[in-house]
C-alpha cells in the first residue's frame, strides 16, 4: 500500500540514531520515497541522559540503536509513536510506558541471527584454542609448537535459548560432530532428531556441557541466571560463551570461577556495563576472549536489519501493526478501535 | 596374547614441552608393551639396545646417531603426519622401516582451526581485540560466511573435515586435488566442485578464502606463489594450517602490505619459530599461532593409539600400517 503520510498533517519525521552511516543503510531511501523525512541522529550517544529527549522534538519515529527510551523521555515526547529498534533486544526501552502511550516498539527478528551465530562459533573455537594466549606468545617472540588445545569434536555443547539465534548456532554445530543439548522454557524436554538436538532441563544442561552458549533475551526472569551457583553446577573446564546480553551473567563470579580453575574459559561479547570498564577482572584472564558487542555487527546483518526496520516503519506509517511489533496488544489497547494512525 | 615388545619413546628434549603426547603414549603403548622413555642425560647407545620399536615425537627427535645405535629395531614410528623435515633418505639407506600417523588423525583439529581463522578474520578479530582494550564498542564491522566461497587447495583428510564444517555456514566450497573425488562424494562432503590440480588458477579468482591442505614436497613448495596470490581477490584471505612453505611467505607479505590480500590466518611459517623480525608480526589483519592447529587433545590420543596398534602389528609379525619408507 502506498502511504501518503503528509495528507492532513505535517510530514512525519524519522530520526536515524545509529552511529556512522554505512553503505548498508541504502534501505532508508525507501522511507524518503514514501514521503517520510529523515533526520540525522548519527551522533546520538547511548547513555541514559536527557540529550535524547531534546533530539526527539517533533520526531514521529526513530530507527534506533541501543539508546535508552525511559518513561521520562516518552512522557516528554508524546509526538513519538514508533521506536524501530535495530536488533532483537529492547531491554533499554520502558515497554510499559511505551504501551500505555501506544508507542509501537518493533525489532528486527531475523536480521542479525546469522551474524550472531557465526560470531558465537568463532568465539567458541577461539576459547577452546586459547587464542589470546597463543597470539600474545607469538607476538612477543615466543613459541610452543605442538602444545595441546581442545577440539570441539566430541564435546557436549549446550544451547540455552532456542530461538532464531540458538537454532542457527545448533545448525552450524552440526558439522562438528559434537553432542548438542538445548534448553528453552518453551520447548518440552525430549530429543529432536531432525535438528540433532536433545532438549533437557536447565539443571541437566548445566551439569553435562563442555561448552555453554547463551541465546536468551534479557528480562527480569533471565537477569543473573548464570551466577556462581550455576557455574558451580557446571563441569570443571567447561567454557561459557555469551553473545546475548551481559547482565545474564555474574561477571565477577565468572572471573572468580576461571581464576580458581573451575571453569576453563569464556568468550564474552556483551557485558554488565558497556563499554567494559578498564577495571573488569575479565581483562586479566588469558583464558577469556573479549570483544566489544560486535556479534551482530556485520554487513549482511546490517543490510537485512535495515530492510526489516524500514518495512516496520512503512507498515506503521500506513496504519498497520506489523508482526515485528513486540507490544502489539498494548498498542492496540492504547489506540483503541481507531487504528494506529 | 601378543608378545610384549621393547618400545623406546623419544619425547621432546625441551623440558618445557607439554607432556600430553607423552602421557597418551604411556597410556596407549605402555599398557601393552615394555615402554621406556629416552633420557638424553644417559648414555645413548645402551638405551637403543634390544629395542623393537622406536616412537619418535613429531619425527623431529631422532638422530642418525640414534639410528646407528639400534641393534634390532623393526619399526621407526613417527608420531606425527608431516615427514618433510625427517631424514628419510638416511633411514631408507639403513633399511629401517618408517611409518607416520596419517592425515585423518589430526584432520579434525586442523579443520577446526582453519574454520576458526575464517570466522575470526571475517569479523576483524585483531582490530576487535585492540578495540576492547581501548574501550571502543560496536566495531569493527565484519561479514558472515554465508554465501562466501572457500577454495580448498588439496582435498585430503583435513580439507574434507573443513568442507563438512563450512557447508552448514552456508558457504560455497570448491577444491582442487591431484586425485579429485567423484562428484557425488564431493557433494556428500559439502563441496560444490572439486577439480583437477591444473584448475587451481581458474578457481583462485572466485575465492573469498583460500586454505591449503597439502603435504610439503618439491612439487608443492610455494604452490601459492606471487603469481597465484595475484590471481586472488584483494578482499580474499589466506588460511594455512598445513606447512609454511606451501605459500611463498615473502610474496604473501608483499600482497598483504599492498592491500592485495585482506588478511591471513597462519599456524605455520617458512621458518619456525617465527623469527622475531618477521614482517607478519606487524601486519594488521593477520592472526598468528605457534604451530598448534593439529595438536589438539584428540589428535594426541589418536596418534598414540595408532602407534600402539603398529607396535601390536610388529609383535604379531604383520606389516605396519602407514609406511612412508
Amino acid at each position: 500500500m502506498r502511504v501518503s503520510p503528509s495528507s492532513g498533517s505535517a510530514t512525519r519525521r524519522i530520526l536515524v540514531a545509529l552511529g556512522e552511516p554505512l553503505p548498508e543503510f541504502a534501505a532508508l531511501a525507501r522511507l524518503e520515497r514514501a514521503g517520510l523525512e529523515l533526520v540525522d541522529g548519527y551522533d546520538l550517544p547511548e547513555s541514559p541522559d536527557g540529550y535524547l529527549e531534546q533530539r526527539l522534538a517533533g520526531i514521529w519515529g526513530v530507527v534506533a540503536g541501543g539508546q535508552y527510551f525511559t518513561r521520562e523521555v516518552l512522557e516528554a515526547r508524546p509526538e513519538l509513536r514508533v521506536i524501530a529498534r535495530l536488533g532483537v533486544g529492547y531491554d533499554r526501552i520502558d515497554v510499559e510506558a511505551a504501551g500505555e502511550r501506544g508507542v509501537a516498539i518493533t525489532i528486527t527478528p531475523n536480521g542479525n541471527a546469522s551474524s550472531v551465530a557465526d560470531f558465537t562459533l568463532g568465539l567458541m573455537l577461539a576459547v577452546l584454542r586459547e587464542i589470546p594466549g597463543w597470539t600474545s606468545l607469538v607476538a612477543s617472540g615466543g613459541w610452543r609448537g605442538g602444545s595441546p588445545t581442545r577440539d570441539l569434536y566430541g564435546a557436549t555443547v549446550g544451547v540455552l535459548g532456542f530461538g532464531r539465534i540458538g537454532r542457527r548456532v545448533a545448525g552450524r554445530l552440526r558439522g562438528f560432530e559434537c553432542r548438542i543439548l538445548a534448553h528453552d522454557p518453551l520447548i518440552e524436554p525430549g530429543s529432536d532428531s531432525e535438528r540433532g538436538v536433545e532438549f533437557v532441563d536447565f539443571a541437566r544442561l548445566l551439569a553435562e556441557v563442555d561448552v555453554l552458549t547463551l541465546h536468551v533475551p534479557l528480562s527480569d526472569a533471565t537477569r543473573g541466571m548464570i551466577g556462581s551457583r550455576e557455574m558451580g553446577m557446571m563441569r570443571q573446564g567447561a567454557i561459557l560463551v555469551n553473545t546475548a546480553r551481559g547482565p545474564l551473567v555474574d561477571e565477577v563470579a565468572l572471573a572468580d570461577s576461571i581464576r580458581s580453575g573451575h571453569l576453563g574459559g569464556a568468550g564474552i561479547d556483551v557485558f554488565e556495563v558497556e563499554p567494559l570498564p578498564e577495571s573488569s577482572p575479565l581483562r586479566q584472564l588469558p583464558q577469556v576472549v573479549l570483544t566489544g558487542h560486535v556479534a551482530a555487527h556485520s554487513s549482511g546483518a546490517m543490510r537485512s536489519m535495515m530492510e526489516e526496520a524500514v518495512d516496520s516503519v512503512l507498515a506503521l506509517a500506513g496504519g498497520e501493526l506489523p508482526s515485528s511489533c513486540v507490544n502489539l496488544d498494548a498498542v492496540r489497547r492504547a489506540v483503541g478501535s481507531g487504528g494506529f494512525l | 596374547m601378543v608378545d610384549k615388545l621393547n618400545v623406546l619413546y623419544l619425547p621432546s628434549p625441551d623440558p618445557d614441552f607439554p607432556k600430553h603426547f607423552d602421557n597418551e603414549v604411556i597410556a596407549a603403548v605402555g599398557e601393552r608393551h615394555h615402554l621406556t622413555l629416552f633420557d638424553p642425560q644417559e648414555e645413548l647407545a645402551p638405551q637403543f639396545t634390544n629395542i623393537d620399536v622406536v616412537i619418535d615425537l613429531g619425527g623431529s627427535v631422532g638422530t642418525r646417531a640414534m639410528l646407528d645405535a639400534c641393534d634390532r629395531v623393526r619399526l621407526w614410528q613417527v608420531l606425527g603426519m608431516g615427514i618433510d623435515h625427517f631424514d628419510l633418505e638416511y633411514w631408507k639407506q639403513q633399511g629401517m622401516p618408517v611409518a607416520n600417523c596419517p592425515g585423518p588423525l589430526s584432520a579434525v583439529g586442523l579443520a577446526e582451526s582453519a574454520l576458526m581463522f575464517m570466522l575470526m578474520l571475517a569479523r576483524g578479530y585483531p582490530e576487535a581485540r585492540k578495540n576492547i582494550e581501548s574501550g571502543v564498542q560496536y566495531a569493527p564491522f565484519g561479514f558472515e560466511l554465508e554465501g562466501r566461497t572457500l577454495l580448498l587447495v588439496g582435498f585430503g583428510a583435513s580439507a574434507r573435515e573443513l568442507s563438512v564444517r563450512a557447508k552448514p555456514f552456508g558457504m560455497r566450497v570448491l577444491g582442487v586435488d591431484i586425485e579429485p573425488p567423484a562428484p557425488e562424494e564431493a557433494t556428500a562432503l559439502g563441496a560444490e566442485y572439486v577439480g583437477q590440480a591444473e584448475e587451481l588458477d581458474e578457481l583462485l579468482p572466485q575465492a573469498d578464502f583460500v586454505s591449503v591442505h597439502l603435504p610439503l614436497n618439491a612439487a608443492t613448495r610455494h604452490i601459492i606463489d606471487g603469481r597465484r596470490l595475484s590471481l586472488m581477490r584483494d578482499s580474499a584471505y589466506i588460511i594455512n594450517v598445513a606447512r609454511g612453505a606451501l605459500v611463498d611467505e615473502d610474496a604473501m607479505v608483499e600482497a598483504l602490505s599492498g592491500d592485495r590480500l585482506a588478511g591471513a590466518g597462519l599456524d605455520v611459517f617458512a621458518q619456525e619459530p617465527l623469527p622475531i623480525g618477521s614482517p607478519l608480526l606487524s601486519m594488521p589483519n593477520v592472526i598468528l599461532t605457534p604451530h598448534i592447529a593439529g595438536a589438539t587433545d584428540g589428535t594426541a590420543r589418536r596418534r598414540a593409539e595408532a602407534a600402539a596398534e603398529n607396535c601390536d602389528r610388529v609383535a604379531e609379525g604383520l606389516e605396519p600400517l602407514h609406511r612412508v619408507g
